[in-house]
């Protein structure tokens, strides 16, 4: 629709970013990149279009009506991807060589077509990292120390990491004794926290006494990873190997000098129905939604012919970007502004900018012969500091 | 985010309306300062400093949208509204007040003698609730034309503007009034504790205080 009305707009869900708020995300994702290859992670970038099927095998972190779809020219239909992990297993299945481990990161554009929230449009991008290959607490407090590393490394200095297992589902849910199509919708309540309907639920199906309220009520806990030796004593039969795999993890978070960061939170359950270990969500205060996640996915890399464990975890770069404080901008650059049309003035423009810009400072070179006045408006405007070259040597700020 | 005062350990969004006298009473019996609160006035933000809560006064269906942004942390509203809003949020307990049913309601003569409605596809159904009345046809399998309106559905049915209306019932005397028969009921509310799910994770300390002091006074 190439009207003149739309001649202006975005469609829905798609935003402009302008200077400096462009450069601001660049830096942010950059930074972030540069402090996980210190941790020995190497970029992979796959394509923003994949074929509908390969994402659908994946059991994508989208539902499939919240992808972008259209049709190649073949006739087959083609997807924006919704995430980067499933085109990750992708690749990991078909022609990654070498031997597991493989330790990977992105940062990328996403798409998916939902109700436009805070801090997230129907585009936006994802800073992320998989370690494919190790199952076992190793590699998940690895990834949970490396998340807390990107958002130290970001400058967020409050946050909070809510660990779960989803084991807790699998758990809680083995115990009631439900039919299928009652687990499904159980399982959907949980997932929701519909704790209410869950009540409801319960007495429907005739599970109410104190073992299973008892269960349910385990879903609302939260405590310090410390607390986790204490509880898993409490802790039903069902939750014991949760509580035990959490158990490591934490001890080794200890190690790594982060558990601070961190609370274990049995009602963290991701919807991607591709996570079977350890889950995790994180918050600031501030941004109503978690502002990034992720987990153990043992059971994907499978679907796409290498059957493998995996961990990772991803940011949400516009959210993360909403909750840190404004922060310094780049540095502000000199403009230099010939003061004339004479050849030898604007040589020695060149030469100086040539000077200034080897040294690193951003200059901005303006060669037509400018008004003393027109500078300095053109300055301020860029935020600039003056220097108009007169021949002899600096003049302004 | 800096217009947020942090001073507050909680903000609490309480709706307009039949639910909010109910509401205050109950957060009242748990021991919040909430003697003060109107729905009324045009202050819309009303503090409890001994609490340091705050409360904010909306309107029922913006309550879920408060919530969701973490604009406050807890929320009061009616079932109705949450599913209509389709929001992401925590409903962490339900309240036992506020009770309605949903129900599809047509004109007594459009019955037939023996009481049953003759459904036809391109039936127009008025509502205030599209989503719920959406999923309602297309559960029956029937085509239909959602008609939104933003009060007074049974009025749709009389001057021509549709067949049928989906809309919440607590007592049925509008339905009555109006000669219009229930014809079957789509789901029932209460009113619902929700949760941002930020602050859910953010501020467990708090809420769950608050929870079980609640939970008590039910």
């Amino acid at each position: 629709m190439a009207n003149a009305e739309n001649s202006l707009m975005v469609p829905a869900g798609m935003r402009d970013l302008l200077p400096p708020e462009a450069g601001r995300k660049r830096r942010l994702v950059n930074t972030i990149l540069e402090r996980m290859a210190l941790w020995g992670y190497e970029e992979i970038s796959t394509p923003l279009l994949e074929y509908y099927h390969v994402l659908t095998r994946g059991e994508i972190g989208a539902g499939p009506d919240q992808l972008y779809k259209l049709i190649e020219r073949d006739g087959s239909i083609l997807a924006l991807r919704p995430e980067a992990t499933a085109s990750i297993a992708r690749v990991v299945g078909g022609q990654m060589a070498g031997e597991p481990p493989w330790r990977l990161m992105y940062g990328c554009d996403v798409f998916r077509y939902e109700e436009v929230q805070a801090g997230r449009q129907r585009q936006f991008t994802q800073v992320g990292a998989e370690l494919i290959g190790p199952d076992g607490p190793e590699a998940d407090s690895e990834v949970l120390a490396l998340a807390v590393e990107a958002l130290r490394a970001a400058g967020l200095a409050d946050f909070t990491i809510s660990l779960g297992h989803m084991g807790v589902l699998s758990g809680l849910l083995s115990v009631l004794p439900l039919e299928e199509q009652a687990m499904g919708e159980a399982r959907g309540l949980i997932l929701e926290k519909d704790f209410a309907g869950l009540h409801h639920f319960m007495e429907k199906a005739g599970l109410t006494g104190a073992k299973n309220d008892s269960l349910v009520e385990m879903l609302t806990r939260s405590f310090e990873p410390a607390e986790l030796e204490l509880l898993s004593d409490r802790a039903p039969d069902c939750l014991q190997p949760v509580f035990a795999e959490l158990r490591s993890i934490a001890a080794l978070l200890e190690a790594y000098g982060c558990s601070s960061c961190f609370r274990v939170d049995l009602s963290t359950l991701r919807r991607q129905a591709y996570y079977t270990g350890m889950v995790f969500e994180i918050y600031t205060p501030g941004i109503g939604y978690p502002i990034g996640g992720g987990g153990r996915y043992n059971r994907l890399l499978r679907r796409f012919g290498r059957d493998c464990p995996a961990t990772g975890f991803a940011l949400g770069v516009e959210r993360l970007l909403l909750s840190l404080p404004a922060g310094e901008e780049n540095e502000a650059p000199l403009l230099l502004a010939a003061g004339s049309e004479s050849e030898a003035e604007r040589r020695r423009l060149l030469e100086k900018a040539r000077e200034l810009r080897s040294q690193g400072c951003p200059v901005i070179l303006e060669l037509r012969p400018m008004e003393r006045e027109a500078a300095e408006r053109m300055a301020r405007e860029k935020g600039a500091k003056l220097i108009v070259w007169t021949g002899g040597g600096c003049d302004g700020a | 985010m800096e217009h947020r005062e942090y001073r507050y350990r909680l903000t609490i969004a309480l709706p307009k309306g039949k639910l909010f006298r109910p509401a205050v009473e109950l957060l009242g019996k748990a021991g919040l300062r909430t003697g003060h609160l109107s729905d009324e006035a045009r202050t819309l933000i009303f503090n409890d400093e001994e609490n340091e809560v705050r409360f904010i006064i909306c309107r029922p269906t913006d309550i879920p949208t408060y919530v969701e942004h973490g604009a406050s942390d807890l929320g009061v509203v009616g079932k109705d509204s949450i599913i209509e809003a389709g929001k992401n949020l925590y409903e962490l307990l339900d309240l036992k007040f506020g009770y309605c049913r949903f129900v599809a309601a047509a004109p007594r003569e459009s019955l037939s003698p023996e009481g049953f409605y003759p459904w036809k596809p391109g039936v127009r159904v008025a509502t205030k609730f599209p989503a719920v009345a959406g999923e309602y046809l297309k559960k029956k399998g029937i085509q239909g034309e959602i008609i939104k309106l933003h009060g007074n559905v049974e009025l749709a049915p009389r001057v021509g503007l549709s067949e049928l209306i989906v809309d919440i019932v607590s007592t049925g005397k509008t339905l009555q009034e109006n000669d219009l028969v229930p014809l079957e009921e789509i789901g029932q509310a209460s009113a619902r504790l929700v949760v941002n799910r930020a602050s859910y994770r953010l501020k467990a300390e708090d809420i769950n205080r608050l929870l079980s002091r609640i939970k008590e006074s039910i």
